[in-house]
């Protein structure tokens, strides 16, 4: 569904290279959950997909398309969910009146839904909302129209906690064989239930790319016993806690601890594979 | 790649612009149509009702009344150029980062997109402001007729009227009143030409990419301004108009020569701007 060959990127004009040489390939049928520090470029690399920005170098290919082409075709099956946003002075039935006409499978129905779940107010104008408020009728309207490929940054910042709650749980029932979901964050306690797959950013190149279930069959993720010896470990208070490979016979973890994944990861305890 | 135009998306994306930038300029359109209505209105009903011979009466009256117009017009060009620049900067919101992406990934072509952008803050909104200025007038004649049915004369008939009129008072004044009236005309106009030129530039803007862009607005700019006014200014001294004319059609002729001669400049330089404007487009990027 998503296919970099060797991708470079740097802002033109700009001296930092945000990418150099990331070859990736992304399937859909999962929730991904895109990690990394600030600035790494997550944010970059949904630009790319998304056919915002021009890769320096290299290749991209979304959907089998070009995506700086902006091919009518291709758009129509993507929607980008940005960090910041300004809205235009519309409420969100204005909005989608206008806009969801653009998606071929929009569903006022499920629009409608969500914004009761989300507790959006339908006749409030877009930009008079909150931030908090303007990314949730974003999301409601972003699911309503049934993209195959969903880029979220930052969705859950400015969403109160009931808010995150009924946002993991309508993203988990929207998961499908045939689309994809990828989600930015720095707030990875959000995702740690939701997310099927990790894919971490670090200096330049993807350092991690793995599904939660692969993850949880091979590492222990949590405290550490005297005598045991992690690949990764910090400490939580009293307690040592880290990245623990699991031998023959362990017992799965059921959850993973997304961040001890990357702080493992990012201190290079894992090789990309 | 080729490029794919689909009207239905087109019209859509024309819809989204009517939603959201359409109501100030319906509102600039309301407020040009009252104040060149509004002059011209009281100027018709005042004297149609009886009171034909105000301005040979009264010079203070007339005095008002040509306040007024000009005041009233300045107003209208004002409100002209600033609707004109508005049109075009609501497209900036395409260059933002925070708002571009709205547009850059909304599912229509670049070529939809941009020729949504260019006719509505180089057509449309030009157009819609000189046609609000032709109807007001004919608006005022009609009000003028509603109340005066048997007064059937001809636009130009009424205007020759208050030229006359006008020119008789002032003609102890040697003031030649009839270049006064095409002023406000050839003033509504360049107004407009320069809001076209400069909605055309902010087009280019909106949609550039990195390209060297100063220098070719400011050449666009100086090469409408200049073209304008030296059309219409030559177009004026080459007629030779006397100083007591009171002859509205040879205004009308003089300015309808300056004003197609400009015209078809202004079409050419727009048509430059649209190709090197949409080239820029396809390049464009966010950062």
């Amino acid at each position: 569904m998503i296919q970099t060959n060797a991708l470079s990127f740097r802002y033109p004009g700009h001296r930092k290279t945000i990418f150099s040489s990331l070859t990736l390939s992304i399937t859909p049928g999962y929730i991904y959950g895109l990690l990394g520090q600030n600035g790494v470029g997550k944010s970059t690399l949904f630009r790319l997909i998304a056919g915002i920005n021009k890769p320096s170098e290299g290749s991209i290919q979304t959907l089998g398309y070009t995506p700086f082409d902006r091919n009518p075709e291709m758009l129509r099956e993507i929607f980008l969910i940005p960090e910041d946003m300004t809205m235009p002075h519309v409420n969100i039935l204005q909005y989608a009146n206008l806009y969801g006409t653009f998606y071929p499978r929009f569903d006022w129905n499920e629009l409608e839904q969500l914004l009761k779940k989300l507790d959006v107010p339908p006749d409030q104008k877009l930009s008079t909302m909150s931030l908090g408020q303007r990314k949730k009728a974003m999301i409601a309207f972003a699911l309503a129209c049934q993209t195959k490929i969903l880029l979220m940054d930052e969705p859950t910042n400015g969403l109160d906690i009931s808010s995150k709650r009924v946002f993991r749980d309508v993203l988990y029932r929207t998961r499908a064989d045939d689309r994809l979901i990828i989600i930015s964050t720095h707030q990875v306690r959000d995702l740690e239930q939701l997310i099927h797959a990790v894919i971490i950013v670090h200096e330049k190149s993807i350092i991690l790319k793995d599904t939660v279930q692969n993850l949880l069959a091979h590492y222990h993720f949590g405290p550490i016993s005297h005598g045991e010896n992690p690949m990764y470990f910090e400490m939580a208070g009293d307690q040592k806690v880290g990245v623990l490979p699991l031998a023959p016979g362990d017992k799965e973890d059921t959850q993973i601890d997304l961040e001890l994944l990357f702080n493992a990861a990012i201190s290079g305890a894992f090789p990309y594979a | 790649m080729n490029e794919t135009f689909n009207f239905s998306r087109w019209l859509g994306l024309l819809k989204i612009q009517a939603m959201t930038n359409g109501r100030k300029q319906l509102l600039c359109i309301l407020a040009i149509f009252g104040l060149t209505f509004l002059p011209l209105a009281w100027l018709m009903v005042d004297g149609r009702l009886g009171h034909a011979t105000t301005f040979s009466t009264s010079i203070k009256e007339a005095g008002l009344f040509l306040f007024l117009w000009f005041i009233f017009m300045f107003a209208s060009c004002i409100i002209a150029v600033m609707g004109c620049t508005q049109a075009a900067r609501a497209f900036k919101a395409y260059n933002r980062r925070e708002s571009g992406w709205i547009a850059m990934l909304l599912p229509a072509s670049r070529l939809e997109k941009y020729t949504l952008i260019y006719f509505w803050s180089v057509v449309l909104i030009p157009l819609a402001y000189c046609l609000t200025f032709v109807l007001s007038l004919l608006a005022s004649y009609g009000l003028g007729v509603l109340i005066h049915s048997q007064y059937l004369a001809t636009i130009g008939t009424y205007y020759h009227e208050i030229v006359r009129q006008l020119d008789e008072l002032m003609a102890n004044f040697s003031v030649n009143l009839s270049p006064l009236f095409a002023v406000n005309w050839w003033g509504y106009v360049t107004a407009l030409f320069v809001a076209y030129s400069w909605a055309t530039l902010n087009v280019i803007f909106a949609c550039s990419a990195k390209f060297s862009k100063f220098p070719l607005l400011i050449s666009v700019v100086v090469l409408c301004l200049i073209n304008t006014f030296h059309s219409i200014a030559f177009a004026f001294l080459a007629k030779d108009t006397p100083s007591n004319s009171t002859d509205l059609s040879l205004l009308t002729e003089v300015l309808t020569e300056a004003l197609n001669e400009s015209l078809i400049f202004q079409g050419f330089v727009g048509l430059v701007a649209l190709i090197i404007g949409y080239l820029c487009y396809k390049r464009r990027t966010l950062e």
